[in-house]
This record gives C-alpha cells, sequence and structure tokens, in this order.
C-alpha cells in the first residue's frame, strides 16, 4: 500500500508538470471586408428533384463571409442576390430565385436562407463553358466560369446481386465497371449508386455503400475508385479505370412496412460522375480543412475557389447513367 | 548543380582531373622536400579512448595538426630537426615528445585527464584556436558539459543542448528538432558512428534518441561543409559512441523521474578489446499500470533505446569496431469486453499500438597503411519505421457454442532502409596539407506508406487488401579535399563533391564545389569566408513541420527533384585574453531549390507509396541572417551568449497563391545564455536562459459559407501571425559525493523557472456561454522541478 501511495504521489507530480495551460491571446485581425460567396455544380440532368438526389451540391448556394470573430449564428445564406447564368455568346441561359430551401442527398428537405433554384430549367451541355454572376446590395458582385466535362463512356458494367447471408433485407454483391478515361488530360470522377423499384423509382434514402474498404480509418489511397468518393485518374495511364468492389444496399424501402404495400430493389442505378478539376478540388480541400480542424499541429488548408471577388465555387458534373438487375 | 548527362560527364572529366592535379601538386612538394614523418594516436590513459581533435603541434618550428575522428595524427617535418611534439586536449594534461628527427617515428599518447580542471569549463573540444582553423559553423560539445545543462525533467538530451547554439533552433516548446539556418528537420544529417539516423525523437519530439552516456564526441556542422559530408542541405550533426574502456570494467547510470539507464564498459582483453553497451527505459507506463483496470482499458507508452559497441585491435595498424543502436517508442491500448446475459455472451477485443524507432548498425576498419595514409572502410545498416497496428476480435457464445465470430486487422507502416559501405582516406604528405579522398555508395528503401488490411469471419477471409510498393535507389559519392596552408596568413579548405542518384530509370547527378578561406589580420582574429554546394535526394514529407513520427522519407523520383542549396557564409573569429574568451560573428546566405510540402489537402492519411509524388509541390526557400557568439572557455565560471538575427521564408507555386511566405520556424531574434559555475564543497550550477521571436502561425482571419451546415475557414496568407515571444530560464545545481566504490552525483533541476507560459500552439475559439471569440495558446510547461541521480563506479 505505502508502495503505491508513493508511486501515485509521483506520478501525480508527474502530471502537474504536465499540465497544460491556456489563455487568451491578443491578435491584431484586419478589418474584413464582407465577401459574397457561391455554391454551384452544374450538371447535365434534367430536373432539379431528380438531381438533388444524384448530386450534393446541385442546388444554387450564394452566401456570405464575416470576421471570425464574429459570431456563427450571424453567418447566413443571403436571400436578395441577383444571380444569372451566362453561355459562352454573353447570352443569359438562367436566372435564378431564391427558395430557402434544398434537398439533402439523402431526400429529406433542407430549410436554409440563400438556397436558390433555377426558373427556366436550363440543361448545360458536356463540353460548353458557362459563366455565373452575383450581386447583392452592399456586396461586390462576384462572377465564376466553368467548362462541363465530357460524358462519361462506361464500356463494362456487371453486378451479381444475392440477398446478404446476415441481412435477408441486404442485398450484397461485387460491382465491376470499366469507364473510358480521356488519357493525357486529367480527369476527375464520382461514382453512386441507387437502388430502383420495379418503376424506376428510388427505394431508399441512402445509396449502395462499399463494403470492402475498412470502417474504422481512413489510411491510404483515397484515389482508389469507392462508391461515393471522388477520385482522380492519377492511378490509370491506360486509358481506362475499371472498378471492382463489393457492395450493399437496402432491398426495400423501410417506409413501405407502414404503408403495407412493400417496394422491393429491382434494379440498381449506377451514375458515373465527371467533374471540373474546380469540383474536386473545391471538395478535397473542403475535406482536408475540416480533417485538420482539430490538429492543432497540422498545416491550415484554404479551401479552393474559382469565384473572383468572393468565395466558393462554379463546378460542373456530366452524369452517365446506367441501370441493372438488382438481384 | 544538377544537370543532364552529357554536361555531367563534362563537369565529373573537370572534377577528376582537378582531384588529380591537387594529389599530384601534394605528392611532388611531398617528395621534394627532404622529410620524416611522426605519427600515432592520442589516446585517453585511463581508457584507451580515442581523443577526437586533440592538438599535436611542435613547439620548435610552430607546425601542427589535429587528430582525426579515431585520434590518428600524422606530421612530416624536416628531417634532422630537434622536435618538441605536445599533445594537448582541452581537460587532460598536456604530453610532450623531445627527439630528434632522423627517421619517421610512431609514437601514441596517452594524456591523463587532469582533474583540476573543471568538467564544464570549455566549450570547444579542441585546443586548435577558433582564429587558426580553416572551419567555419562548427561546434563541438564536451560531453561532460552536455551532462550539466539543465534538462526537462531531468533526462539529458544532446539535441537540446545544440539548440542553445547560434543558428540552431529549436521547434515547438520542449522538441528536440533541429532547425539549422532556416532548414527543415530533414535537411540534418545526422550520423551514429557514421550510419545515418533518420528520426532522432523520442516521445512524439520531446527527448532525443541519444543517450549521451554511450556517447563520446559530437560535432555540428552549421554550413561551409566540408566536401567528405554529402547529402543533406542544412547541416551535420556527427556523433561518435565510447569505444569501451581498454583497462577496466566501469559503469554509470541514473535515475530520473521519467527514465533510468545504465551504461557499462570494459575490456574483452585487455589493451586489445573492450566493450560498451548502454540502455535507457521510460517507465512512465509501468508506473501507471497499477492504476488501470484491464476490464477499462489499459493505454501504456513507454521508450526504450539500447546501445553497444565493440573495438578490437588486430595489429598495431588495424583496427574494427562493430556498433550498433535500437530504439522504440511505443504507444499502445488494449479494450476488451466481456458480456454476459442468461446464456449467451458477447466477447469483444480491441488492440492499437503507434510504434516508430530506429535500428543501425556500422562495422568500421581502421588500417594505417603508412605513416601518413589512413584509411577508413565503414559498412553501415540504418531503419527507420513507424507503423500503425490495430486489431479487433469479436465473439458471440449460446449455451457455450460460438455462434458468431469475426476478426480485422490494420497495419500501415512507412519505413527507410539504407545499406551503405563507404572508404574515406586521410593523407598528411607535409604539414600544409591535409588531404582527404573518398567514396560512398548507398542502397537505399523507401516504403513512404504501405497499408496491410484483412477483415475474417466465421473463419472466411472477406478482406485481404495490400498496398504500398517499394522503391530502391543507389547514391553514390565520391569527393576529395584538401586543408592547405598557402602562406602565414591565408589557409584554406578546398574540395568537391560528385553525387549520383539512381532511382528509376532516372539519374540525378550533382558537382559541389566547397571553399572555406581563413585569413590572419594579426595572432588573434582571422577573417573567414565559406562556400558550399549542397545537394539531397531524400525528401521528408511533413504536415506538421513538427517532427512526428507520422512524417513520410520518399526519394527524388522522375516526377520529384531533388533539393539543393548554395550556401555563402563569412565571419570573423577572435581570442580575447589570453584565450579565455573566444568571440565570432558570421553572416550567411543560403538558397534551397527543390524542398517539397503537400499541396493543399493532402496529408499523411490520403498518401501510399504508390501516389505520394501526385501529393506534393516543389518550391524554393531562402535564409539569411548573422549569428553571434561568445564563449568563456576557462574558470570557475564558464558559459556562453549566443544571438542570431534571422530570416528564413519559402515559396511553392501551388501554395498561398504563389506567393512567398515564411517559414514556420522563422525566427527574426534568438537568444541563448548559458552559464556554469563551480562552488565549493563540490557543488555545481547551471543556468540557461533563451529567448525567441513567436513562431509563424497560419490563424483563420474570415469565415464564410456554402451551404447548410458549411462554413469554412479563410486566412488571407501562410503563417500570416505570430505567437508571442518564447522566454524561459532553466537552473540546475548538481553536489557530488565520492564513494569508495566511485561517485554519486545529485542533480536538482528547473526547467522553465519563471514559470512563463510559452505557447505550444494556438487555435481559435469561438465565441460560446456568452464569451467573445478569440484565439487562445496553449502552453506545454510551467515550471517543472525535477531530480535525478546518477552514479559511476
Amino acid at each position: 500500500m505505502k508502495y503505491k501511495v508513493k508511486l501515485f504521489a509521483l506520478f501525480a507530480l508527474l502530471a502537474a508538470g504536465m499540465f497544460g495551460c491556456e489563455m487568451e491571446q491578443e491578435v491584431d485581425l484586419p478589418e474584413h471586408e464582407p465577401k459574397l460567396t457561391l455554391r454551384l455544380a452544374l450538371a447535365n440532368v434534367d430536373t432539379l428533384a431528380e438531381h438533388s438526389i444524384q448530386y450534393k451540391y446541385s442546388a444554387l448556394f450564394i452566401g456570405r463571409s464575416q470576421s471570425v470573430l464574429y459570431p456563427d449564428e450571424s453567418l447566413t445564406g443571403m436571400a436578395n442576390a441577383t444571380v444569372k447564368l451566362y453561355d459562352e455568346s454573353g447570352n443569359v441561359v438562367e436566372e435564378y430565385a431564391h427558395t430557402g430551401y434544398t434537398q439533402s442527398e439523402y431526400g429529406y428537405k433542407v430549410e436554409m436562407q440563400g438556397y436558390y433554384a433555377s426558373t427556366k430549367n436550363f440543361v448545360p451541355e458536356p463540353g460548353k463553358t458557362y459563366t455565373i454572376r452575383a450581386s447583392a446590395h452592399t456586396f461586390q458582385d462576384i462572377e465564376a466560369t466553368t467548362m462541363l466535362p465530357e460524358k462519361p463512356v462506361v464500356t463494362d458494367l456487371s453486378f451479381d446481386g444475392q440477398p446478404s447471408p446476415a441481412d435477408s433485407y441486404t442485398i450484397e454483391g461485387d460491382l465491376k465497371l470499366t469507364i473510358a478515361d480521356e488519357p493525357g488530360k486529367k480527369n476527375y470522377y464520382r461514382l453512386v449508386a441507387v437502388p430502383l423499384d420495379s418503376t424506376y423509382a428510388r427505394i431508399a434514402d441512402s445509396p449502395a455503400r462499399s463494403i470492402d474498404a475498412y470502417d474504422g480509418a481512413d489510411f491510404g489511397n483515397n484515389e482508389k475508385p469507392r462508391l461515393g468518393d471522388l477520385f482522380s485518374d492519377e492511378l490509370y495511364s491506360s486509358g481506362k479505370i475499371t472498378l471492382l468492389t463489393r457492395i450493399a444496399f437496402p432491398g426495400i424501402d423501410y417506409a413501405s412496412f407502414q404503408t403495407g404495400k412493400k417496394r422491393y430493389a429491382r434494379y440498381l442505378e449506377v451514375q458515373v460522375q465527371q467533374l471540373t478539376e474546380s469540383e474536386y478540388l473545391f471538395a478535397k480541400t473542403l475535406e482536408a480543412q475540416w480533417r485538420s480542424d482539430d490538429n492543432p499541429f497540422a498545416e491550415s488548408q484554404n479551401v479552393y475557389s474559382n469565384v473572383n471577388s468572393g468565395y466558393g465555387v462554379l463546378g460542373g458534373v456530366t452524369v452517365t447513367r446506367v441501370v441493372v438487375e438488382a438481384l | 548543380m544538377l544537370f543532364c548527362m552529357s554536361r555531367y560527364k563534362k563537369q565529373a572529366y573537370l572534377f577528376l582531373q582537378a582531384a588529380l592535379c591537387l594529389l599530384l601538386l601534394c605528392c611532388t612538394s611531398a617528395a621534394f622536400a627532404q622529410r620524416h614523418t611522426i605519427s600515432g594516436y592520442v589516446r585517453d590513459a585511463q581508457t584507451s579512448e580515442n581523443l577526437i581533435g586533440a592538438a599535436v603541434y611542435d613547439a620548435l618550428s610552430g607546425q601542427g595538426t589535429t587528430t582525426n575522428s579515431y585520434g590518428f595524427y600524422s606530421l612530416s617535418l624536416n628531417a634532422g630537426d630537434s622536435v618538441a611534439l605536445m599533445a594537448s586536449y582541452i581537460g587532460y594534461g598536456r604530453q610532450r615528445l623531445s627527439l630528434k628527427l632522423t627517421k619517421d617515428v610512431t609514437y601514441n599518447y596517452a594524456l591523463s585527464p587532469n582533474t583540476s580542471l573543471a568538467t564544464v569549463e570549455v566549450m570547444a573540444s579542441k585546443e586548435e584556436k577558433i582564429e587558426e582553423s580553416t572551419r567555419m559553423s562548427t561546434i563541438s560539445v564536451p560531453i561532460e558539459q552536455l551532462k550539466a545543462v539543465p534538462a526537462l525533467m531531468g533526462e539529458v538530451d544532446v539535441i537540446k543542448t545544440l539548440q542553445l547554439l547560434p543558428g540552431v533552433q529549436s521547434g515547438t516548446e520542449g522538441a528536440s528538432g533541429l532547425y539549422v539556418r532556416g532548414g527543415g528537420p530533414d535537411q540534418n544529417l545526422i550520423l551514429l558512428d557514421g550510419a545515418p539516423v533518420y528520426n532522432a525523437t523520442h516521445l512524439f519530439g520531446f527527448f532525443s534518441v541519444f543517450n549521451a552516456d554511450a556517447l563520446n564526441h559530437i560535432e555540428l556542422v552549421k554550413g561551409g561543409f566540408p566536401a567528405r559530408y554529402g547529402g543533406r542541405l542544412s547541416s551535420v550533426l556527427d556523433i561518435s559512441m565510447k569505444e569501451g574502456n581498454m583497462h577496466e570494467f566501469h559503469g554509470e547510470g541514473s535515475i530520473g523521474i521519467i527514465a533510468s539507464k545504465l551504461t557499462l564498459e570494459g575490456p574483452i582483453k585487455k589493451d586489445t578489446a573492450s566493450f560498451i553497451i548502454s540502455a535507457r527505459r521510460t517507465y512512465l507506463d509501468v508506473l501507471a499500470r497499477p492504476f488501470m483496470n484491464k476490464e477499462e482499458g489499459v493505454v501504456g507508452y513507454f521508450f526504450q533505446d539500447f546501445n553497444a559497441k565493440f573495438n578490437y585491435r588486430i595489429t598495431s595498424k588495424d583496427r574494427l569496431y562493430l556498433s550498433g543502436y535500437t530504439g522504440l517508442d511505443k504507444f499502445h491500448t488494449r479494450f476488451e469486453n466481456n458480456d454476459t446475459y442468461n446464456n449467451s455472451s458477447y466477447y469483444s477485443k480491441e488492440t492499437a499500438g503507434l510504434g516508430w524507432g530506429n535500428n543501425m548498425l556500422s562495422l568500421r576498419w581502421n588500417r594505417i597503411l603508412n605513416n601518413r595514409l589512413f584509411l577508413n572502410t565503414t559498412a553501415t545498416y540504418s531503419r527507420y519505421q513507424f507503423d500503425i497496428d490495430v486489431q479487433n476480435q469479436d465473439r458471440s457464445e449460446e449455451n457455450g457454442e460460438v455462434t458468431r465470430e469475426s476478426s480485422s486487422r490494420l497495419i500501415y507502416l512507412s519505413n527507410i532502409r539504407d545499406y551503405s559501405i563507404k572508404t574515406d582516406f586521410d593523407y598528411l604528405p607535409s604539414p600544409s596539407h591535409y588531404i582527404r579522398f573518398g567514396s560512398q555508395a548507398i542502397q537505399h528503401q523507401f516504403r513512404p506508406g504501405a497499408i496491410q488490411l484483412t477483415d475474417e469471419i466465421e473463419g472466411d477471409e472477406i478482406n485481404d487488401l495490400k498496398q504500398g510498393s517499394k522503391t530502391a535507389a543507389v547514391e553514390a559519392s565520391v569527393y576529395i579535399e584538401d586543408d592547405v596552408r598557402l602562406s602565414d596568413k591565408l589557409k584554406m579548405n578546398v574540395g568537391g563533391r560528385l553525387n549520383s542518384f539512381f532511382v528509376d530509370g532516372e539519374t540525378y547527378t550533382s558537382l559541389e564545389p566547397r571553399v572555406t578561406a581563413r585569413y590572419l589580420v594579426n595572432d588573434r582574429l582571422a577573417l573567414k569566408a565559406s562556400y558550399a554546394k549542397t545537394s539531397q535526394f531524400i525528401h521528408l514529407l511533413t504536415n506538421s513541420g513538427i517532427g512526428l513520427p507520422t512524417d513520410l522519407w520518399v526519394p527524388a523520383t522522375k516526377l520529384v527533384q531533388p533539393q539543393r542549396a548554395t550556401q555563402y557564409a563569412f565571419g570573423a573569429a577572435q581570442t580575447l585574453l589570453d584565450g579565455q574568451y573566444e568571440v565570432s560573428v558570421e553572416g550567411y546566405y543560403k538558397t534551397m531549390k527543390g524542398i517539397i510540402e503537400y499541396k493543399e489537402g493532402s496529408d499523411f492519411t490520403t498518401t501510399i507509396s504508390n501516389n505520394w509524388e501526385t501529393k506534393v509541390t516543389t518550391g524554393k526557400g531562402w535564409a539569411y541572417g548573422a549569428e553571434f557568439f561568445l564563449q568563456k572557455k576557462v574558470g570557475r565560471t564558464s558559459g556562453w551568449v549566443g544571438y542570431t538575427l534571422s530570416w528564413a521564408n519559402r515559396q511553392f507555386a501551388e501554395l498561398n497563391y504563389g506567393r512567398k511566405f515564411p517559414y514556420r520556424y522563422d525566427r527574426r531574434h534568438d537568444i541563448s545564455v548559458v552559464l556554469f559555475h563551480q562552488l565549493p564543497r563540490n557543488w555545481n550550477f547551471s543556468s540557461t536562459w533563451v529567448y525567441g521571436t513567436g513562431n509563424a502561425v497560419t490563424l483563420t482571419e474570415s469565415r464564410y459559407i456554402v451551404g447548410a451546415y458549411e462554413t469554412v475557414d479563410s486566412y488571407s496568407s501562410r503563417n500570416n501571425y505570430r505567437m508571442r515571444a518564447y522566454h524561459r530560464l532553466d537552473l540546475g545545481f548538481s553536489k557530488i559525493k565520492t564513494k569508495s566504490w566511485g561517485e554519486v552525483v545529485n542533480t536538482f533541476s528547473l526547467y522553465n523557472a519563471y514559470s512563463r507560459q510559452n505557447p505550444f500552439y494556438m487555435y481559435f475559439a469561438g465565441a460560446k456561454d456568452g464569451e467573445k471569440a478569440s484565439f487562445r495558446q496553449v502552453a506545454l510547461f510551467p515550471i517543472i522541478p525535477s531530480f535525478s541521480k546518477s552514479f559511476k563506479f
């Protein structure tokens, strides 16, 4: 016992020595001039509802910046901005109106000031360049330009779905997919797969996921194609990208248990999304900033922006869809 | 100086031509003179330990030399002259050899330690005066002095003492990183008995891996690199281990609050072979174990290191050394859960380990080829590895039967491994020339990040992922240098180094001229200047800049160029008051190219062997400044004052909008004051005071919103602010007690004696609970008292 008390005293002394002290430090920050921010991924799909399911950032958001010392509660979206999209000839092809809501990638409605919807249902074309301009009272106008990538070409796709041995309501299988990748050019992709019912309607709020990746830690190459993640073609020089991954998704719409009319997964819609470099860099740097957020020793990360006189990104996404049998 | 092969061939030819001319000139001058040579070793009389850098000079002719890294000297003097050859080394009594030089003579000096001199009296271990040497920007630190500096938690630390020298900066509070003249931590060539040490820190950078009890000699070169050193841009830290007492068995050790260590040495065969072994281990984990409950989880950390060296005098001309080092840091956790409900039970176990360490082995063979030519051949192996190992195990049982069982294991590792063979010749044809030449070949193997993942359910393997490849590279070099006395006033060290690096079918070559000149203005004042080109074929990928074990070593490749630097230095050195004080002032300007950083958005968690090249961006760096160094070498009170005024900047096309920004450790002012004082009755006092401009830090200035719950931080420029200034006072008192079996030293020290809250890091705290948003700094160590007991027998 005496021995333990001595040890404890020694340990306590050491712990006291190691105990850190914290204090406020005055920092002379320069005055920040608020700027407008913009977030939009132009996509070659026709309706906003369908689009928002397929791509998270398809809805336009206009926000603003403020000094970091101001409370976050005062950092809101802008409801009174004028936003127009122009084609290569300078013609207005789309105008946006404030709605104050959007739809999440999981299908539910997200209400927030700053979300805008298109008024002309304009569908951008792959290979074309577009410019967006936004203005709001007391703010400097902002502008961003992007060129929509060409549509990705899927040359091979197979899926051997089976009910999961662990859960009969889950479908598992190997998804094999080959994309023709333009050599000599940096291309960026994202893969999404969603289950559909017999009427080709989406049946669940969560997309399919890769299950052959370790869930406990994210070490390794995040450029390896995995469902849901962005990746570049940096590892592929042969002109094709082949993905082989084991995936799982709900075999039934759980909400349909309540209605009594059960909806089962009949098809699997696989989307290959080709992204602009701006879209890719914005997402990657944003992710890196969040990842290093709690690490005081990590180099700070600025998030990529292609918006002149403001922040954010005008990205572009072209989508190719392939539907296969779920089982 | 990197170039394509055709240009390389021309330059290589010129290099060889110049080298041959130099050799020819020296041989000719040696041949024409009627000379005889006195050669041998200078050793400690009690232990037979070689004395490195001891001065050997002829009091009658004024000619002299110093011993090399193995204690060997050679001096050729006019035949027939009377000679009074004196060997001296600080802390030792002088020894004189008088004779008439009628033939070549071999004489080994055995100097006795001078007990009347304080163990902490001097800074420079050599008696060659500062104004006499051609060497610039080079400092040797005596081990006894190193042990006398007050230490954090009583743990004597080589690198923390070096941080007290001008031009050398610490990273963050308590860290053992070395940042020399604006260079990064990877730009230091750290050699332990000739083998490179890639990560020289324990405990996430707080302690260095070197156990002072096992060391014999430490030398730091910050600039004006002699041609025999290559492979790094910013500094060379050359550390020699003790050889082991040839006469008697001895031991020493210490017991501190976080670690204990023990060193044993003695003869294997008296005056022929000896050994030294040294071990150190922390015991935080052992102390904490009684307070941990296995059911709730066990967390532990320890570090340990082990040094061993054997040496064998095969003949009077041949000697063999075998030395090794192994060190390990281990952080580990284990959680177990066992639930039972009625007839069902569930068991789970999760273990995780984070480990890193160096292994090193060095075999050296010295041979005196003739009394003017000394050969050393070194074969080394060095490996640094960092790994993470996470294992999970689950088992469900019902009525005693296993119903489900699964396991998974993730291993992530990163390592670098070197095999090297090196041959060095020391040729001393006349007192006016000291020629060194040699060659080296290193076979590197890099594995910057590799993953192995296995998942098993019910005995079936559902995942077996292996990623990460190895890259092999070969680095070859030849060099020649001559320390040549051109006149009584002008002495130069002129040399060149030719390096080649072969990786993935790509060849990089660099020719590196090295020149240092010393001009004696009068007997006590010398002006010095140096010019050095250096190149480095390996990089350290780091996201933190503080030397974490997760930093990845990678080679130059087809896509990523080697690092290269040019450094100019100029200065003056003078002794004052009959040699009691030495003062030196140096200015330097260094440019660096090919340095790498992670691109925005990348870090080690996204990096494996296959893709790291795409995650980095290449840039440039500049460092310049002035260093002032005043030291008192003798007397009851000794110490030094160092001051550095410096600038260090970086620029990368893909970072910070392509604009130049301050390096994280750009430090405008850096001051260190070190004092040792002998008190009566075997008491010793030591103190250090340091001051440094606050580290550069990137702070968020604004925040913006891009969607629901999506806010983004923004800053205008990297390293756009400064933490507040760093200063700290450390005090140490020690009392030596003589015992019948040896001696005991009790040391009490205070780290951060006035408990200054020095910034360790800063973060932004948002407005919360009525408090306004602010930047906050976190200080790590307040005043820390420590006590250690060391002993010798």
